[in-house]
């Protein structure tokens, strides 16, 4: 027996999914081939870029590591606010006024994360630092988001 | 079950570059963030120039649980062939905030009129 993926609603509500399936199949490719970064394509709002991060959860903190190369610490912002985290950035292109092109694959301007965590952090307790284009934040979460053992009295 | 996606987890990735003219250099810099500083290099062999490295083996904290991964462990390795207008006794690297930036000089174009006998 063949297994075939079960998606009866995507087919139905979206005539056009085959089509976006095999799109998104020829954009792997491409980066593939091209050895583009590990950010996804935007699609049509390509031309942005959203750095990739890892986010780890221990029982106090988060830890986010996100891939900024090429950018100097004084140009790199983190706030967050809840939970919600935001890295924000720009990337400028050296060599100033002399610089013309040959090849140009790397982003350059401003760019901007955002991600939702899935509890509030203590922004004020926060730790940033920046190596080799890896910037790693540690969010404590704040007290009553952490974990607790509950007593459960069976009868 | 078989899936038509490319595997790429052997394949060294290329790193992104930006070849920029600075009018007396030029300037090569490539993405390659995470990168350990042992593993990375640069060599010339004829006209051919190769830059590689490896991200720094990583590990997470303890006691973690991921909630997003999109980084991952590369290996980076892209080359270039450098054209006559390139002093190839010139150049330099540097790897700074995750980026290769490899400097080399131009060699100024020569004139000579000939004399015709």
């Amino acid at each position: 027996m063949n297994l075939i993926r079960f998606k009866p609603y995507v087919q139905w509500l979206n005539p056009l999914g085959e089509i976006e399936n095999i799109r998104n199949q020829i954009d792997q490719l491409f980066d593939f081939t091209l050895g583009r970064s590990g950010e996804r394509d935007p699609g049509l709002l390509s031309g942005t870029w959203a750095p990739a991060v890892d986010i780890y959860e221990t029982d106090d903190d988060f830890v986010v590591y996100a891939d900024v190369p090429g950018v100097a610490k004084d140009n790199v912002s983190v706030e967050a606010t809840d939970n919600i985290l935001t890295i924000k950035g720009e990337r400028t292109a050296s060599g100033g006024d002399k610089r013309s092109e040959i090849r140009s694959e790397r982003f350059i301007g401003s760019f901007t994360r955002t991600i939702a965590l899935p509890s509030e952090v203590d922004a004020a307790q926060a730790k940033a630092s920046l190596d080799t284009g890896v910037l790693k934040l540690t969010l404590p979460k704040k007290a009553e988001a952490k974990t607790r053992a509950i007593k459960v009295n069976v009868q | 079950m078989k899936t038509n996606t490319p595997t790429i987890e052997y394949a060294p990735r290329r790193p992104l570059v930006d070849i920029s003219d600075r009018g007396d250099v030029i300037v090569i810099e490539a993405d390659m963030p995470g990168v350990s500083k042992d593993s990375i290099r640069a060599e010339l062999k004829d006209d051919e120039l190769v830059i590689a490295g490896k991200t720094a083996s990583f590990e997470a904290p303890d006691k973690a649980t991921s909630l997003l991964r999109e980084r991952g462990e590369y290996e980076y390795s892209r080359s270039f062939v450098l054209g006559p207008e390139v002093d190839k006794a010139s150049i330099t690297a540097e790897y700074t905030n995750g980026t290769l930036v490899v400097t080399m000089k131009k060699v100024q174009p020569r004139s000579y009129s000939i004399a015709i006998t």
